[in-house]
This record gives C-alpha cells, sequence and structure tokens, in this order.
C-alpha cells in the first residue's frame, strides 16, 4: 500500500512527513496491543476466571453424574461455547473502553493510519486474546468435565472455532466501538452482540457436537462459517470510521 | 444592536416554530383505508378461503394475519437499511427519522408474526413455543436483533452520535437477517414438517398476498404517524435550541 | 499552490443549543506562531482539536499544509504534532515504551536516538524508564510535548502547553517553539499566559463566545483578552 496522497503540496522545507505504510502501522498497532496486555494480563486474568465459574455455574444446571453420562453428551457444546461466549465478551468489551477512557484512543486516533487498519489491528489483538483464552478454557473443560476428544474431533473443533471467532470477534469489536460511550455501555454490549450471534452460535455448536463424537465437520458447516466471516468482516471495514469519526454535531 | 437584531431575524426564518395541529387529512384517509382493507380481509377470510383443508384443520386460518407480519417485517427492515445509508452517506437527520420510524413498524409487523406464529403452534402442536421451529426462531431472533435498535435510541444522549450509531447497527441488523434465515433452516434441529403443498390453492394464495396489501396499507399509516411525530419533535427541540441561543446572544 | 498552513474557512462547531464555533475563519501563513486567545468557553480547544482531525466542524473548510481536512486527514495526521489536556500516553507502559510505540505508527526513523534526544532536552531522561502512570503533572506535560515532537511535525497544535510547567521547562518548550517558527514550521498556541503569548506569536486572534472578536498583532490581541475576561 502507498502512503499519503500524491496530489498534496510539496514540502520543500521539509522533507520529514514520515507515515508508515498501513501494513507496518497494523503491525505495529497488533504489537503494542499485544505488550500492553502483557504488562498485566488483566482482561486475559478477567476472562479466564469468568469462564472457570461459568464451567461451575454449568454444574449445577446439569446433573452430571456418572449414572447420567448421557445428559452431558448431549449438552458439552453446548456447555463449551456459552462459556466461550460470556468469557470472551469481558476482553471484547474492554477492546476500546479502556483505551478511550485513559485517553490512549485519542492518540491511535491521531496517527497517521486509516480507521480500517486500526480496526483490523483492534480485531486481529482481541482474536488473539480469544482464541489464548479458549485453550485455556478448553483444556479446563476437558479436566473438569472428564471428557475426552479424539484426534480428528479436535482438527475440526480447532478449525471451526476460529472460524466462529473471527465472525464473533469482528462484529464484537465493531459493536464495542458502539457502545464503549454509553452509559450502561457493557449491557449494551452484550444486548446487541448475543442475539447476532445466535444464529453463528447454532452452527458452531453443532459441529462442536460432531467433533466430540469424533466427526468432522461438514463443508455446508463450514462454509456457513466462513461465508458469516466473511459478510462481518466486509460490513465492519466499510462501518468501523462512522464510528469512530466524530459526528460533526448537530443543527 | 441592530447586527444583532438582523441575526435573531435571520435565525428565526431559518424555520417556523411547528404548530400542535391534529393528524392531516390525508392521514386520516390513510387510516380509514387501512381499516377498510382489513375489514376486507376478515370479510375474505370468512367467506373466500376453504374453512378447513385437510391435515391442519382451521387453525391455518391465522396464516393470513402471520403471513403479512413476515413480508412487511422484512419490507420495513429493508426501508431501515436503505435509510441508514442514506443517513451515513448524507449526514441528513431527516433519513435517520424514516431510520427509526421504519424500525419501529418492523418491529411490530415483526411482534405481530411471532405472536400470531406462536397462537398457531399452540393450536397445532398444543405448544406456545415450539424451539425446533426454524419460522419462530428466526423470527425471534430477528426480533431480538431489531429490538436492540430500538433500545439504542434512549441509550446515547448526543443525538448526533445516536443518528451515527444507530446508522450503522441498523445497516449490521439487516445484514443479519439472511444469516439468521439461513444458519437457522439449514442446521436448527428437524423441525415439524408444515405441509404448505396443502395451501396452494388459487383461493388460499390470492387472499394471502391480499392480506399483505391490506396490512402494508396499516403499517405505511402507522410509519406515517411515527414520522410526523418524530419530525415534530425535532422541529420543537430545534427551535427551542434556537431560542436559547437567541438568548444567549441578547445577553452577550 | 497554497502557502498558507493553516487555512479555516467560517468553520461552525455545533453541540445542540450551544455555538461553540460560529464561523470562524483565520490563516496561518508557514513560519508563523498562531496564538489563539480568549476566556474559558470561547471555542479554543474546540477549535484546535478540529485542525488536529479529532473533531469534525459542523458546517465550513479546513485546510492544512493544503490538505483538506475532510478527504485527506491521515495525510494531515503524518504532518501534525499534538498538545491536548492529557498526554495520550499508555499509563502502564514507561515512557519509552510509550514513545517508541507512537514513533511505530508514525514511521520515524532511528527512533530510540530521537526519543533519548527528546527526552534530555525535556528532563526526562532519568524517567524514561518510568511508568508513566506514576509522572506528576508537570513531566505528563513534557511526556506529552515529547510525543508531539516525536516525528518532528510540520505544524504544531498546542492547548494550554504551560500548565504545571515549572521555570525550567517552560524555557525549554519557548525555545522548542521559537525552533520550530525558525525551521519555517508552524504553531497554532491555545494560552491563557498573555505575557508569553505576546513574546511568542506572529499573529493572533482573540475568540469569545465562538467568534472572532480581534486579530492581529500579538501584544493588542494580548490586552484586548485580558480585558475581555
Ligand atoms: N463535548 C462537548 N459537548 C457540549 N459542549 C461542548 C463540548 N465541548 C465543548 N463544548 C462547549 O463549547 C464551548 C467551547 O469550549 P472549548 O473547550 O473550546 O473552550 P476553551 O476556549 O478551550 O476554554 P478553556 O479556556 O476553558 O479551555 C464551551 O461553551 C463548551 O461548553
Ligand atoms: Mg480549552
Amino acid at each position: 500500500m502507498s502512503s499519503g496522497p500524491q496530489s498534496g503540496p510539496q514540502c520543500g522545507a521539509s522533507p520529514s512527513a514520515t507515515s508508515p505504510t498501513q501494513w507496518g502501522a497494523y503491525c505495529a498497532l497488533v504489537r503494542w496491543d499485544w505488550v500492553r496486555e502483557m504488562k498485566k494480563k488483566t482482561t486475559l486474568i478477567s476472562m479466564g476466571v469468568m469462564g472457570l465459574i461459568t464451567l461451575f455455574l454449568f454444574s449445577f444446571a446439569i446433573p452430571i453424574s456418572s449414572t447420567k453420562a448421557e445428559i452431558l453428551e448431549d449438552t458439552r457444546a453446548g456447555i463449551l461455547w456459552v462459556t466461550f461466549l460470556f468469557a470472551a465478551t469481558i476482553g471484547i468489551d474492554r477492546a476500546f473502553r479502556n483505551d478511550a477512557e485513559s485517553g490512549l484512543l485519542e492518540g491511535l486516533l491521531l496517527a497517521p493510519v486509516e480507521r480500517m487498519t486500526l480496526y483490523f489491528a483492534r480485531v486481529t489483538s482481541t482474536l488473539l486474546f480469544v482464541v489464548t483464552l479458549q485453550g485455556f478454557l478448553f483444556v479446563l473443560f476437558l479436566v473438569l468435565f472428564n471428557q475426552s476428544i479424539s484426534g480428528e474431533g479436535l482438527v475440526g473443533l480447532i478449525v471451526s472455532a476460529i472460524a466462529t471467532d473471527v465472525g464473533f470477534v469482528t462484529i464484537g469489536v465493531l459493536i464495542s466501538a458502539m457502545t464503549w460511550s454509553l452509559p450502561g455501555g457493557d449491557v449494551m454490549l452484550r444486548i446487541l452482540l448475543f442475539p447476532m450471534l445466535l444464529p453463528i452460535l447454532n452452527v458452531t455448536v453443532e459441529v462442536a457436537d460432531r467433533a466430540f463424537d469424533g466427526r468432522a465437520p461438514t463443508a455446508q458447516q463450514l462454509g456457513m462459517l466462513f461465508a458469516v466471516d466473511a459478510l462481518f468482516l466486509g460490513a465492519g471495514s466499510l462501518l468501523f470510521e462512522h464510528l469512530v469519526n466524530d459526528s460533526g454535531g448537530s443543527s | 444592536m441592530s447586527q444583532t437584531a438582523a441575526h435573531i431575524a435571520d435565525d428565526w426564518n431559518k424555520g417556523a416554530i411547528p404548530g400542535m395541529t391534529g393528524p392531516s387529512r390525508g392521514f386520516v384517509a390513510h387510516v380509514l383505508v387501512a381499516l377498510t382493507a382489513l375489514f376486507g380481509l376478515n370479510w375474505l377470510v370468512v367467506t373466500y378461503v376453504p374453512f378447513e383443508i385437510k391435515m391442519i384443520g382451521s387453525s391455518y386460518l391465522i396464516f393470513f394475519y402471520h403471513f403479512p407480519g413476515a413480508i412487511n417485517g422484512a419490507l420495513f427492515y429493508l426501508g431501515l437499511f436503505a435509510f441508514s445509508v442514506a443517513y451515513l452517506r448524507t449526514k441528513k437527520p431527516v433519513w435517520d427519522r424514516r431510520a427509526r420510524s421504519a424500525a419501529a413498524v418492523g418491529f411490530l409487523a415483526n411482534m405481530v408474526l411471532l405472536v400470531t406464529g406462536s397462537t398457531w403452534a399452540k393450536a397445532a402442536w398444543n405448544a406456545w413455543w415450539v424451539w425446533s421451529d426454524p419460522r419462530l426462531m428466526s423470527a425471534a431472533v430477528a426480533s431480538l436483533i431489531f429490538l436492540g435498535y430500538l433500545m439504542l435510541q434512549s441509550a446515547v444522549e448526543e443525538p448526533a452520535r445516536r443518528r451515527q450509531i444507530s446508522a450503522v447497527y441498523g445497516i449490521l441488523a439487516f445484514v443479519n437477517i439472511p444469516v439468521v434465515h439461513f444458519s437457522i433452516q439449514w442446521f436448527g434441529q428437524t423441525s415439524h414438517p408444515m405441509k404448505f403443498d396443502a395451501m396452494s390453492a388459487e383461493s388460499i394464495v390470492h387472499t394471502r398476498w391480499y392480506a399483505v396489501a391490506a396490512f402494508l396499507v396499516l403499517y405505511s399509516a402507522l410509519y406515517r404517524w411515527r414520522y410526523d411525530r418524530t419530525t415534530r419533535n425535532e422541529r420543537v427541540e430545534e427551535a427551542l435550541n434556537r431560542i436559547r441561543r437567541i438568548e444567549e446572544r441578547t445577553h452577550a | 499552490m497554497s502557502t498558507a498552513a493553516l487555512r479555516v474557512h467560517s468553520v461552525w462547531k455545533r453541540f445542540g443549543a450551544r455555538d461553540a464555533l460560529a464561523g470562524v475563519s483565520l490563516e496561518a501563513p508557514r513560519g508563523a506562531c498562531f496564538a489563539l486567545l480568549g476566556h474559558n468557553g470561547s471555542g479554543k480547544t474546540t477549535l484546535l482539536r478540529i485542525l488536529s482531525t479529532l473533531w469534525q466542524p459542523t458546517e465550513g473548510d479546513i485546510e492544512v499544509l493544503g490538505y483538506s481536512l475532510a478527504k485527506d486527514a491521515s495525510a494531515i495526521r503524518a504532518r501534525i504534532g499534538v498538545v491536548l489536556d492529557r498526554h495520550l500516553l499508555p499509563r502502564d507502559f514507561s515512557l519509552r515504551d510509550g514513545l517508541r510505540m507512537y514513533a511505530d505508527l508514525h514511521a520515524v526513523p532511528d527512533a530510540a536516538a530521537r526519543i533519548e534526544s527528546l527526552a534530555a532536552r525535556l528532563g526526562l531522561a532519568r524517567r524514561l524508564r518510568d511508568p508513566v502512570r506514576t509522572f506528576s503533572r508537570g513531566m505528563g506535560q513534557r511526556a506529552s510535548i515529547c510525543r508531539a515532537l516525536l516525528h518532528d511535525p510540520e505544524v504544531l497544535l498546542l492547548d494550554e502547553p504551560f500548565t504545571g510547567l515549572d521555570a525550567a521547562a517552560l524555557d525549554v518548550t519557548e525555545s522548542v517553539i521559537e525552533e520550530i517558527k525558525a525551521a519555517g514550521r508552524t504553531v497554532v498556541l491555545v494560552t491563557h499566559d498573555l505575557e508569553r503569548a505576546a513574546r511568542l506569536a506572529t499573529h493572533a486572534v482573540v475568540l469569545s463566545n465562538g467568534r472572532k472578536v480581534f486579530e492581529g498583532d500579538p501584544v493588542a490581541a494580548a490586552s484586548v483578552a485580558g480585558s475581555a475576561s
């Protein structure tokens, strides 16, 4: 990608106006997001603990005993994904809130970076957090609920989970950019986000269910997930700038 | 001083303060047409279509009130989408008012769809709610998504910001409709089969599309009412802002 | 091509009933130090934020270095340095990491050396390793100036840059402004320090209730601003 328009004036006095390529800026943003999270890991830790608590709560909802093992077989995929959802939403909610409150968001908006780059970078770093979290929660789930999964099933699960996460995070980060400034924005995020996720959860839970039985996802299922990813990515990249740019005020 | 007076006059003339007039004649006529059309629908249902059809019985009659909810709901959601796009392109508040009105009416049609669907489910399967029915499910999910749009309206305080966020969400919500539809249609648990082929009789098809048209007249009247009301409210708000500005300028 | 560094043409910014800016026009040539004066709430910060591309005007056109604000915001951002009321650095980062992050975003060549020399200049060399959250108010302001200068901007937008600074830092900031002027670059200075503004500025505008009430000689502007409030 080229940087800076050619139509601009010549700045003979000062050849200093450096602006990075969008790719360079993207990498820098993702890297520094990651470094920032790794300083204190507050978001990762809150997400992990929330996931752990949710798993414990499910043990109340479902009578889990050796005599009723088949109940767990019917519900485990759903348990796993609802846990992922509740835990990951914490990270999504923070995609902008913390930066906006500390003023850092304005600093990023002042950088010579296209809004779309900012969006993709934030999606990528949030995705990294969410995938890390899911790896941790999945192992925890296998241990706590005494489950196992075949190698083939695991591959299907991972592929479908990542396909789902991409859609989940692209739409989540977009909605997070809508709600961070609202009073009660954390609740609003969930109210707006969860219904939009119901359709892909419907698919991915079914895939996870098959995966536990050692079966691979069907082409139609994966196709659906990837199609949703593409749709959400397209919508997100077109709409994001309207959320971070100032509205100009009302007349 | 005379310059201030000129400013005031200029500001004042930008728009008159709207009076509190009653409904216009056009609107009253619109409502009357809608009521007549609905009366006509009831008449058709009583006299024109068969009272019972095989395997389904008479409960299918609710279909003529159910089906328009789906079509008209989709139509107004499409309106919401188009108006939201128009708002983001032009930043003109009129598109936001149209979008908001379309969302409210679309949501109402969606609720009619849900309530009639649920009633039908009770008659057919003896349960108000059937999780495995893809039509009920996608209608419910769609209603939740668009409920979010309506909730946003009161959640954002600053008007310009509210318009921006709503427009983005309105677009997103509409884009989601096919996702909702196909994911639930293709991947839901196997549903109770509805025997739609039994309902292909000519009289039924005619009545069904007549019902869509009749309800469309009603919903568009409601849309008009909402739109006029929000327009008036915004005009009043603008007028108040003008007065406040004038007041400040004369104080300064 | 235009020689003006800034061109603001009848800009309005409206917040509901309030006109924060009501038809302000001004032009600043390159190499100017442009002082924006006026009482509290007169619209100085609003104008500066619009120039910085963070806010959009409700009406009106703006050009910075010949780039249109509406079309080429990204090009403008690459060429301006902004000091706002907050330092905009990540609170948990050390000053060095925070500055390095911004250096990366601006693709500053030889960033490490530049950070060292700027920090030394503003007396923060020994605090480069401390987390920004531990900084005192004046240190935060110094850090903010470092951040704004990092990519050697052609236009520097300063919103009350002297707040909280001690005598030494004030001198440094003043000499930085002088150097930037001498290099043919442009400074927009929002301040309530009228003496300093009269000394540093080459042009001045006084705002009152979002309108331009005076434009011209900085010394005269300072006295107008002084008597208005
Ligand atoms: N986000 C906002 N919402 C509503 N009104 C605002 C907003 N920001 C600024 N204003 C109003 O705009 C006017 C100008 O504010 P601005 O911050 O530009 O003043 P200022 O000249 O920088 O004042 P100060 O010297 O106190 O910094 C004020 O009346 C203020 O109340
Ligand atoms: Mg200010």
